[in-house]
């Protein structure tokens, strides 16, 4: 199985976390990396401890923020949510996410 | 602003720790609702954990991503402040110098008066036993300096009891006349016993013997490491050879060892003979230095030095202190060289102690 699935592809973690949290609302880390394998349907080979770097990372940019939340488990957690800079670099994300899978889908084409 | 900033430094250090717990935390969490999860999968406990685990990636790698991600951050917003900074000070070339020039000053003053703590309070004297090194002195009057009397000294002198040495230290200059040059050098004229009082032994030849500081003795001078390097090209010879001070031809009998004393002024060191108009007790004019013997404290070298002073008083109140005032204030006093009060590397000082009258 695990022949078929592919690494998180090179700078889109962020943005998969973004999205997700921005289509999912506040989350905790377990659930936002759930999320992303259940969107992936197992195609994506996913440290799930990778997400946590990728999280501090966003919030020292201030693309989200974080609140003390209690998970289904009773425990204290943090909570992780979009800000408005977030959204507003989510869709800037987006932008260039399109525009470089549409350069190099162009290059495919062009040379098939 | 710049208070904003250092508190921010400050807090960094501070979330740093509060940081890893969390994140330690947050793992726990994860772990579990993993676990969890793949139970209700139908995992065995133990299966459940390890796919929790697996799930979840190298967990210390994982840590150092985190806090790299931090640190990150961190240098960023160090260069950001930097740059914020110049561009501060830039913007106003004015207030720039005066900041840096006061900078300058503030660390320049503190490295100064570090400098002379360190010397005059820390740093042990580089001589051998240095706490036994004292300075004798007269308790200061109003008419009177608190040098000391030829008289007196020798009245010191005899206390053999509590001193190993004691020795005179009065500055002089001379003109000294080595080849074609001549230039005026700095020296001390000094009691036979000067060198015994620091401990220091001639690197050539030898220091003053017994009696080369009483009338009619060979006029003789030892020489500062440095006077030998400098005036005399090291000369091995340099015994054979004689030294002009003021026209007066002294016979060399010794150079210093490189080091401590190589850092005073002084450059020659010769005896003081007392004249006979110098042996009154009237002209108050010497500074003493002396070394206790092993095992006197300086409370009983004080005690002592009270005793003979109360044993001389009749006969130097009558002659010497006439006056009521004096009378009842004068006494003597010393003081260890080494506590706290008095010189570096035979470089004396200063007296910063007022220490109480005996």
């Amino acid at each position: 199985m695990s022949e078929h699935k592919t690494d998180v592809p090179y700078g889109t973690l962020d943005l998969l976390i973004l999205k997700t949290l921005d289509t999912m609302g506040p989350m905790h880390g377990y659930r936002i990396a759930r999320r992303i394998e259940q969107v992936a349907e197992n195609l994506l080979r996913l440290n799930q401890g990778s997400i946590y770097p990728a999280l501090m990372r966003l919030e020292e940019q201030g693309w989200i923020r974080t609140q003390w939340g209690i998970s289904e488990t009773k425990r204290k957690v943090k909570f992780y949510s979009l800000t408005r800079a977030g959204a507003k670099q989510l869709s800037v994300a987006v932008a260039n996410w399109e525009r470089s899978t549409a350069l190099v889908a162009r290059f495919l084409e062009a040379e098939s | 602003m710049k208070l904003r900033f250092a508190a921010g430094r400050l807090l960094a250090l501070v979330r740093k720790r509060r940081l890893d717990r969390e994140l330690d935390g947050e793992i726990l969490a994860h772990l579990e609702m993993a676990e969890i999860h793949a139970m209700a999968a139908g995992l065995s406990p133990e299966d459940a954990r390890r796919e929790a685990r697996r799930g979840f990636g190298g967990i210390e790698q994982m840590k150092e991503d985190h806090r790299a991600q931090r640190s990150v951050r961190w240098a960023e917003n160090l260069l950001r402040d930097v740059r914020y900074g110049v561009a501060a000070l830039a913007r106003d070339p004015g207030f720039a110098a005066v900041t840096i020039g006061l900078l300058a000053l503030g660390i320049g003053a503190n490295t100064a008066v570090f400098s002379i703590v360190d010397a005059v309070l820390l740093k042990p004297l580089p001589f051998p036993e240095p706490e036994r090194m004292v300075r004798l002195w007269e308790a200061p009057t109003p008419t009177l300096h608190n040098n000391t009397t030829t008289l007196t000294f020798l009245d010191w002198k005899r206390q053999g009891a509590i001193f190993e040495a004691l020795s005179v230290e009065e500055p002089v200059r001379a003109a000294v006349a080595t080849g074609a040059d001549a230039a005026r050098l700095s020296g001390k004229l000094v009691s036979a016993d000067y060198f015994n009082v620091f401990g220091v032994k001639a690197r050539i030849g030898r220091t003053f013997a017994l009696g080369e500081d009483q009338p009619g003795a060979t006029p003789v001078v030892v020489l500062s490491y440095s006077l030998w390097q400098t005036q005399f090209g090291a000369d091995p010879d340099i015994l054979k050879r004689d030294l002009a001070l003021d026209g007066e031809s002294h016979r060399i009998i010794g150079v210093l060892p490189a080091g401590s004393f190589d850092r005073d002024e002084a450059r020659f060191w010769k005896p003081l003979i007392f004249a006979p108009d110098e042996l009154n007790r009237g002209q108050h004019w010497l500074h003493v230095i002396g070394r206790l013997r092993a095992g006197v404290s300086i409370e009983q070298a004080r005690a002592n030095m009270s005793m003979l002073r109360a044993g001389l008083g009749g006969v130097i109140r009558k002659r010497i202190w006439p006056s009521r005032w004096t009378r009842s204030r004068s006494s003597w006093f010393t003081i260890p060289c080494a506590a706290r009060s008095t010189w570096r590397s035979e470089r004396f000082c200063w007296c910063c102690s007022s220490p109480a009258q005996m």
